[in-house]
C-alpha cells in the first residue's frame, strides 16, 4: 500500500491503492454480513441456504424474510413491483413483468403507462398439479409478494411465486344444512400486521329455502390454518369483484338486499374483526357507479403521495373544489365513482377524511 | 422536489457551520499515515463526530482499525459529500463510480471502516454492492470468500439444492469481477 510520503495532502487523500489480489479477505461480522444478505435476491437466498447450517438458519428464519421484505420495498420506486397477469387463452398461463418497465420516467414523479412490443414479460412457474383440473385462476388479492388465487369457490391457494412455493388452504367449512344455495362467493386477501398474520376473508352471499337473503363471512388465519366465522357482518351484498386490501383492512363495496341504489364501502379491519362503514363524498346524482380502485400499493410513501396528487391534479382542469393539500404521510384509498359522465374521485385517509377530487371524462 | 443541503449555500450561512469548514482534523490510520480533513466532512462519520463533541480528539484522531489506504478511499468518500454546492444527483454518481472499480477485499475493507466509523450512506453503498456482485455467484465462491466451512454433508446438499433446482441456474464463474 502506498506510504504517500511525498506528496501533498490533496494528493494523498485522492490515493487509490493499486488493484491487489487480496485473499484472504477480511472477516465480516455477523451483523454486516446479515445486513448483506438482506439485500440480495431471493433467488440468490434460495442458492445460498446451502454455504452453511448457520447461513441455512438464519434465511430460513421468519423474521429474516420480514426484514427483506422491508428492506426490498423501502425508498425503492417500484423497483421490485412486479404484476401478474394470466394468458387469454385455455389453458391458463400466468406471466410477469416489472411495474417499472410500463410505468415511464418513475424518477420524475410522473407515470404513465407505456406498453409497447419492447416489454419485457416473463412466464410465471407455477407448478401446481391442482390447476390441471381447472380452467380458470382467478387472483383475489395479493400483499407483500403473496398471491391468493382462487381455482374454484372451495380451492384458494396461497402463493409465493418469487420462492415458486404454494400452499392448499383447507376447504372453509360450507354450511352443513343445505337448505340454502350459494348465489354468490367473493374473497378479500390481506396482512393482519397487529397479529403478524396472512388472512383470506370468504363473503358469501345465499338464499336460505324460506327466500330469505343472507351474507356469511368467514376469515381464514394463516397462522392457525383455520377459518372461523364472524357474524358481525353489518348486512347487504357485497359487488364489484375481490375485497381491496389497504392499511390493514379490506375494503368492499357493499349494495342493500333489496335495493341496489343504496350502497356503501365498508372496510373489515382484519386485526379486530369489525366493520366500518366509510364515509362517502355527497353526491346527489343518482346516475352513481361504485367501483373501489387502489391507488399505488397499498402502503403510500412521501414519493407516492406527490405522483397521485400530481397527477391527479394535472387533469383536474374543470375542477369546482379546490384541492386540499395532503399529509405528506398517509395513506389513502381511492374509491372512483361513475356520476352521470364523469368521475369522481374519492380520496380517503385513515382517519376517515375524505378528499374530493372531480376529474373531467 | 426540493432538496436538502447539508451545508446550505446562501446568505445565511451558519457560522458554527462556517466554522467547521475551515477547522481541519487530523485522521490517523492504524499503520501510522496521517491525514488532514476539515471538520464538516469529517463529521458526516458518526464516530468521528461523537469524539469532536467529547473533545477526546486532541489534535489528532487515531483510528486504530482502519489502515492508510482504506482511510484515504473514506476521506475521499466523505470530502465529496462536504463539498458545497455537489447536488445529490452529482453525489449519486459519485457514489456509484466510488465503489465501481473496487475489489471484493477493498469492499471489505471498506465496509468495515464504514460500520466502525458510523457513515450511513457509505455502509449502504458497499454494502449494496457487494449483494449485487456476490448475488450470481456459486456457493463455494461464498464459503471461500466469507472464511466459511461447509457442515453439511454432501447428501444433504444435493437435497437442498433439489428442493429449489432453479435458483442455481446462471451461476457465474468464481472469478472475481
Amino acid at each position: 500500500r502506498s506510504k504517500g510520503v511525498n506528496v501533498t495532502e490533496n494528493e494523498r487523500n485522492m490515493i487509490v491503492a493499486p488493484a491487489q489480489d487480496s485473499w484472504p479477505l477480511p472477516n465480516l461480522p455477523e451483523e454486516i454480513i446479515m445486513q448483506i444478505l438482506l439485500r440480495l435476491p431471493v433467488k440468490s437466498l434460495l442458492k445460498f441456504r446451502c454455504v452453511s447450517q448457520s447461513w441455512r438458519f438464519l434465511i430460513s428464519s421468519y423474521n429474516f424474510a420480514k426484514a427483506h421484505i422491508e428492506v426490498s420495498t423501502k425508498n425503492s420506486k417500484y423497483a421490485h413491483d412486479r404484476l401478474i397477469f394470466g394468458s387469454r387463452d385455455l389453458p391458463v398461463d400466468l406471466y410477469t413483468c416489472s411495474l417499472r418497465s410500463i410505468v415511464e420516467d418513475v424518477s420524475s414523479g410522473s407515470i404513465y403507462p407505456m406498453i409497447d412490443e419492447s416489454l419485457i414479460v416473463d412466464r410465471v412457474w407455477f407448478d401446481c398439479p391442482l390447476c390441471e383440473l381447472h380452467d380458470v385462476i382467478c387472483q383475489e388479492g395479493s400483499c407483500n409478494g403473496l398471491v391468493c388465487l382462487a381455482l374454484s369457490v372451495s380451492t384458494l391457494i396461497l402463493w409465493n411465486p418469487t420462492t415458486r412455493k404454494h400452499r392448499v388452504l383447507p376447504e372453509s367449512v360450507k354450511d352443513l344444512d343445505l337448505n340454502f344455495d350459494y348465489i354468490e362467493i367473493t374473497f378479500g386477501f390481506g396482512y393482519d400486521e397487529l397479529n403478524d398474520d396472512y388472512k383470506v376473508v370468504e363473503i358469501s352471499y345465499l338464499e336460505r329455502d324460506t327466500g330469505v337473503l343472507e351474507t356469511q363471512v368467514k376469515v381464514y388465519s394463516l397462522r392457525n390454518d383455520s377459518w372461523k366465522t364472524l357474524s358481525n357482518w353489518p348486512g347487504g351484498d357485497t359487488f364489484g369483484g375481490c375485497g381491496k386490501f389497504l392499511n390493514g383492512a379490506i375494503h368492499w363495496s357493499v349494495s342493500g338486499f333489496d335495493n341496489m341504489d343504496e350502497w356503501a364501502i365498508v372496510s373489515h379491519d382484519l386485526a379486530t374483526d369489525t366493520f366500518r362503514e366509510l364515509l362517502l363524498p355527497d353526491i346527489e346524482d343518482d346516475d352513481v357507479r361504485v367501483e373501489i380502485k387502489l391507488l399505488g400499493g397499498s402502503r403510500f410513501d412521501k414519493a407516492h403521495i406527490k405522483i397521485s396528487t400530481k397527477n391527479l391534479y394535472a387533469s383536474m382542469t374543470n375542477s369546482s373544489l379546490a384541492p386540499k393539500p395532503f399529509p405528506l404521510i398517509c395513506t389513502l384509498i381511492l374509491f372512483t365513482l361513475m356520476v352521470g359522465d364523469s368521475i369522481v374521485y374519492s380520496l380517503h385517509d385513515v382517519t376517515g377524511f375524505i378528499y374530493p377530487v372531480t376529474v373531467e371524462n | 422536489m426540493a432538496r436538502k443541503n447539508r451545508n446550505p449555500v446562501g446568505k445565511n450561512v451558519d457560522p458554527e457551520a462556517q466554522k467547521k469548514k475551515t477547522r481541519t482534523l487530523t485522521l490517523k490510520s492504524s499503520d501510522g499515515q496521517e491525514f488532514s480533513i476539515s471538520e464538516s466532512a469529517a463529521v458526516l462519520s458518526i464516530a468521528i463526530e461523537n469524539m469532536v463533541e467529547d473533545d477526546c480528539a486532541g489534535g489528532v484522531i487515531p483510528l486504530p482499525l482502519v489502515d492508510g489506504g482504506t482511510l484515504a478511499r473514506v476521506i475521499t468518500y466523505l470530502n465529496k459529500h462536504a463539498e458545497d454546492g455537489a447536488s445529490d444527483e452529482e453525489k449519486r454518481k459519485f457514489d456509484e463510480e466510488f465503489v465501481s472499480g473496487m475489489e471484493m477485499g477493498v469492499l471489505f475493507d471498506v465496509v468495515l471502516a464504514a460500520n466502525y466509523l458510523d457513515i450511513r450512506g457509505l455502509l449502504r453503498e458497499v454494502r449494496r454492492r457487494i449483494a449485487d456482485r456476490m448475488k450470481n455467484k456459486s456457493v463455494e465462491w461464498v464459503r471461500k470468500t466469507f472464511h466459511i466451512e461447509s457442515d453439511f454433508t454432501p447428501e444433504e446438499e444435493e437435497q437442498m439444492k433439489k428442493e429449489f433446482a432453479w435458483a442455481w441456474e446462471g451461476v457465474d464463474s468464481d472469478v472475481d469481477d
